[in-house]
């Protein structure tokens, strides 16, 4: 980013496809229409080149990178009517005991892909930016601007509603 | 973070695909990444322009303020310029040929050439004397045809027929002085002298 900021077109380029299928699959996979989808990704790296000339190296480039991304969604989803709210995750969490969760390690994909849909936007994101983007748990909370015990948390339910769908069969 | 990554969901949800942006999107913001980069040169092309325009501004104006002769020179190459150092320096150098001359000495404006027969006025031939030691040789060889020995005694003699003869008085004394050696015929002692 540096590189870029100096005028290193080629930097950004680097950049870009190190970045364009993750953060891709990020966005997609938490609006769910591609069209849209292809707005917020386009958005999100005009975003990175306006910002060429200001940015300071705070953080992991990734980071900043979905940190720009949550930024985006969160206001799309409130455009949306939809607001960002913690659920009630010891309702939804399945027991640590629960035995559909060694059953079947292989699932149909569709209900994978239902259960990756149906999580809470925020448990979503922190999956997707671990999966996708590879970011850690202080990472995300970087980047979604929560402390990392709520980063921790999400990410601790979404991956269990995950493995629960995986082992639904 | 191992302890948070369930090796099964990730299987899983990789096998969702590998969706990626299409070409064109990547087209249209590569080239927005692109243009950005060129907006920023912009901003550094016109002050390279403004730049250059003030050095040409300032070395105009210097070749501006020289002598004719020196702004010429400036502008010759190098063999040229010693050549016209030359031209420059004390009589006993070596002289440049004429040919030398008319490609580094600026032509003389035609009017005075053309008027060098005529008798110079006498403040302009003062000036002309003064000025004679840094003329060249064609220049002296001019004004020793401003006035002839003849045609300054034919003018004494005309001061006289006028009757100016404290004019002309003076007008002789110079003459001698000029010509000490001059032999008047008696016919022109006659006109030029008091009777």
């Amino acid at each position: 980013m540096l590189a870029y900021q100096d005028g290193n077109a080629g930097a950004f380029e680097t950049l870009y496809t190190r970045h364009r299928g993750r953060l891709y699959r990020f966005v997609l996979r938490s609006v769910k229409a591609r069209g849209t989808a292809e707005e917020l990704f386009q958005e999100i790296w005009i975003r990175v080149i306006e910002a060429r000339s200001r940015y300071t190296p705070q953080a992991r480039f990734t980071t900043w990178l979905y940190t720009i991304a949550h930024n985006l969604l969160t206001d799309h989803w409130r455009k949306k009517g939809l607001v960002l709210v913690e659920l009630d995750e010891d309702a939804q969490a399945p027991a640590p005991d629960d035995p559909a969760r060694s059953v079947e390690a292989r699932q149909a994909l569709s209900r994978f892909a239902a259960a990756l849909e149906a999580l809470p936007p925020l448990q979503r994101q922190a999956f997707l930016m671990h999966e996708e983007g590879g970011l850690s748990i202080a990472e995300i909370a970087q980047a979604t601007g929560s402390n990392e015990e709520a980063a921790k948390s999400r990410l601790r339910y979404a991956m269990a509603k995950l493995k629960s769908a995986v082992g639904d069969g | 973070m191992a302890d948070e990554r369930d090796q099964e969901v990730s299987r899983s949800y990789r096998e969702l695909g590998a969706a990626e942006p299409s070409r064109e999107l990547d087209e249209r913001i590569l080239a927005a990444s692109r243009r950005s980069i060129v907006r920023r040169r912009r901003w550094y092309g016109p002050v390279a322009v403004a730049a250059a325009l003030m050095l040409a501004v300032a070395v105009t104006v210097q070749v501006e303020r020289k002598t004719p002769e020196e702004a010429v020179v400036a502008s010759a190459p190098p063999e040229a310029q010693k050549e016209a150092k030359v031209e420059t320096a004390p009589a006993e150098a070596p002289k440049p040929s004429a040919q030398e001359k008319k490609r580094f000495t600026p032509e003389p404006p035609p009017a005075p050439r053309q008027n060098a027969d005529a008798p110079a006025p006498e403040p302009a031939r003062r000036e002309m004397e003064a000025q004679r030691p840094l003329a060249s040789a064609a220049g002296a060889r001019l004004m020793s045809k401003v006035e002839s020995p003849e045609a300054w005694l034919e003018r004494i003699a005309e001061l006289r027929k006028q009757g100016k003869d404290d004019e002309a008085d003076k007008t002789l004394a110079e003459f001698r002085k000029r010509y000490p050696d001059y032999r008047l015929t008696d016919e022109m002692r006659a006109k030029v002298e008091r009777k």
